[in-house]
């Protein structure tokens, strides 16, 4: 029998090395049995496949029925190009649910950023399909449509990226989550603001950053005292 | 204690389809699509297994045992089991067990055997049974196949009466419809103390390995030497070993802390430690489904660095505390209560299957730094002893908690397995060789 001469274990006489700190044996007057069967079998099971990627094409056969209805009712019937409205938002949906299911690891960063492009993308459809003209259209998107789009996609990009790369507790979280949307509410009045032709103006959205800040910081201060946040505990219990 | 005036079905009503058990109800809530709760249960025999009559021997036995032959499905408000017909095959073992199974394929059994040179195994969902009940269905399935096979001491042939008890069953007999009973309906006490939540307990920092890996370490330690080790204390074998284990946890905590130059001023977090206990020592039941529940120890690693002679006094008395049959029934109580809520009870299955997970992932396995089970000493009926070297007991992989510890002793000897989804072996080795430190032999093997 051979000692691991690290660990002092005694091992099976077909290790080769001691599985607890992977010293190799080498034990001249009991040479590792290569021949004997392993005490565990060496034959791994591969796991089931995957089968979302089929969820996500049933998904897109089932959605192309209402697509090709619409296609067919509007090409037959007329009446302008109206299907392109209904089409867009089921190829938006499925853009949006069929993301997560075909993607093999969570990926929410770029998912997150695929959906807000399929957004404006479906936007910019609306707005150069629309009935007040390219020009009216693209004054709506550009102005109002594309900045709020973007504003939401970042707010939402930016705590799910810093999240992933720092771990951080509930506290911290929240704290990053209330200025997160502060900052958001103020981009969107910015975008507002500029649509209604009052560019930088700021009414309430300032107020609710201050709010926001406020907490945050108060947050962070609960989060870096342990007895200021023992004390809230036992205060506050439900 | 008043326990609940709820009278088991007669076992004929349960021919088709029956409810889950309490604790049951957890385990389809909380299974991913990469992890479901499960657990193996291995005879290691004297002589090489012959699958042809493993396979005969499970379709004898399985009839017997008709609370494990059964698929999960899933009603309005419930999940249920409902009768599944035909019998598993017998499966060459792998290296990577306890795989989730397969709730959706037909036949869509929750339980495996596998056979592998001189090892038996069942593997089982714990929505099924827990371990005390699958050793009684392993025991029987055992018995069984040396009907068949022969072994040492043993002739080919029908066992004698005497082999059959409580502890393993006759597969000619009826099924008692006691076997299919949620005892924990029966004894749970519904007007104890309300529970409280425990704060977050420390986990070890480890590197993952790739879904689907479960690294098995087995300790093979002779049971005279651990037992003078715990009696040297003043303690029974497991709380020795809880104390093992925490301490190895707590030492794991200093190193980290050292490591990764974490600041002083964060508190270290307690090591809590689950340890499983068989309720039927308690409350007596014939039933074959889960009736276990668990106890916590608990150090706080804040309060300062703890020798383990110190470790071992508080493990020891804080497991006879939670031992206490009342306070056991009033955590039973706890567990219950909730599923007689009308409001809960109407909830649509997706709903609570949500809730639940989430709070499983809330305060459930956040709180625990890890499970030990004792399933304590095996007996065999003395005409099959010789046939069976050892019995085995491992722990399926958890969510969050990378290395669980499960035990077994069988004449003699304890095999205590580590069933791990991380590359680093620090718990493993860090336990095991403050056993031998202690002057106690152990004995390895893995499939690492």
């Amino acid at each position: 029998m051979s000692y691991c001469v690290n660990c002092g274990v005694e091992l099976d006489r077909t290790a080769a090395c001691c599985a607890l700190c992977g010293t190799e044996v080498c034990n001249p007057s009991q040479p590792v049995d290569m021949t004997a069967p392993k005490p565990f079998p060496e034959e791994m099971q591969p796991p089931p496949p995957n089968n979302r990627p089929l969820i996500a094409g049933l998904l897109a056969a089932l959605l192309s029925l209402p697509v090709l209805v619409c296609l067919v009712t509007n090409l037959v019937f007329g009446g302008g190009a109206w299907s392109v409205y209904p089409i867009g938002g089921i190829v938006l949906f499925w853009v949006l649910t069929a993301g997560p299911l075909l993607s093999r690891k969570p990926r929410p960063v770029p998912l997150i950023a695929l959906d807000a492009f399929a957004v404006l993308v479906y936007l910019f459809v609306i707005a150069a399909l629309g009935g007040q003209g390219l020009i009216v259209g693209l004054h709506w998107y550009l102005r109002l449509a594309l900045p709020i789009v973007v504003v939401v996609a970042a707010a939402t990009l930016f705590p799910v990226a810093y999240l992933r790369r720092y771990r951080a507790d509930g506290l911290v979280t929240s704290a990053i989550l209330f200025v997160d949307a502060g900052l958001a509410l103020v981009g969107i009045e910015l975008a507002l603001s500029f649509f209604a032709g009052h560019p930088f103006q700021l009414s309430w959205s300032w107020i609710v950053l201050i709010s926001c800040l406020a907490m945050s910081v108060a947050l962070l201060i609960i989060d870096r005292s342990p007895h200021l946040l023992a004390e809230l505990r036992r205060r506050l219990h439900v | 204690m008043s326990p609940l005036r709820k009278k088991s079905r007669p076992a004929t009503a349960y021919a088709e389809w029956f409810k889950l058990d309490n604790a049951a109800k957890l385990y389809p809530a909380i299974h991913t699509g990469k992890r479901a709760s499960m657990f193996r249960i291995s005879a290691v025999l004297a002589e090489p297994v012959r699958p042809e009559l493993l396979q005969a021997a499970l379709e004898e036995v399985l009839p017997r045992f008709p609370a494990y032959a059964v698929r999960l499905h899933s009603g309005l408000f419930w999940h249920y089991f409902g009768h599944a017909p035909g019998c598993p095959r017998v499966l060459p073992d792998i290296k990577n067990p306890m795989l989730r199974p397969r709730f959706r394929e037909k036949p869509g059994f929750l339980f495996r055997v596998f056979h592998y040179e001189r090892r038996i195994a069942v593997e089982f969902f714990h929505a099924l049974a827990d371990a005390s009940g699958v050793l009684v269905f392993l025991k029987t399935l055992v018995a069984a196949y040396l009907a068949r096979a022969g072994g040492p001491g043993v002739a080919p042939g029908r066992l004698p009466e005497t082999v059959y008890g409580p502890g393993l069953l006759d597969p000619a007999a009826t099924p008692d419809p006691e076997e299919f009973e949620d005892a924990f309906l029966r004894y749970a006490h519904l007007h104890g103390p309300q529970g409280y939540r425990e704060p977050k307990a420390y986990h070890f920092a480890s590197t993952p390995e790739p879904i689907h890996t479960l690294h098995m370490v087995l300790g093979l330690v002779p049971v005279d030497r651990l037992l003078e080790a715990a009696r040297r204390r003043k303690v029974t074998i497991t709380e020795y070993l809880a104390a093992v284990y925490v301490d190895t946890l707590l030492e794991m905590q200093r190193r980290e802390r050292e490591v990764l130059h974490v600041d002083p001023r964060r508190r270290p977090l307690p090591v809590r430690l689950q340890v499983p206990v068989n309720l039927r020592r308690f409350f007596p039941t014939k039933s074959l489904r889960n009736f276990s529940f668990f106890v916590n120890v608990s150090i706080d690693a804040a309060n300062g660095d703890y020798a383990f002679d110190e470790i071992l006094p508080l493990v020891h008395h804080r497991m006879r505390l939670g031992l206490d049959k009342r306070t056991l029934a009033a955590s039973i109580g706890q567990n219950v209560k909730p599923e007689r809520s009308l409001a809960l009870r109407l909830t649509p299955l997706f709903l609570k299957n949500l809730a639940i997970a989430e709070i499983y992932r809330r305060v459930g396995e956040p709180t625990s730094s890890g499970a030990m089970s004792n399933l304590g000493e095996v007996e065999m009926p003395p005409e099959l002893a010789d046939a069976v070297e050892r019995f085995e007991f491992s722990l399926g992989p958890s969510f969050r908690i990378r290395t669980n510890v499960a035990m077994a002793s069988y004449k003699g000897t304890l095999a205590i397995t580590f069933s791990s989804t991380c590359k680093e072996t620090d718990l493993e080795r860090g336990f095991l060789t403050r056993l031998v430190r202690d002057g106690i032999p152990v004995k390895v093997e893995s499939n690492r």
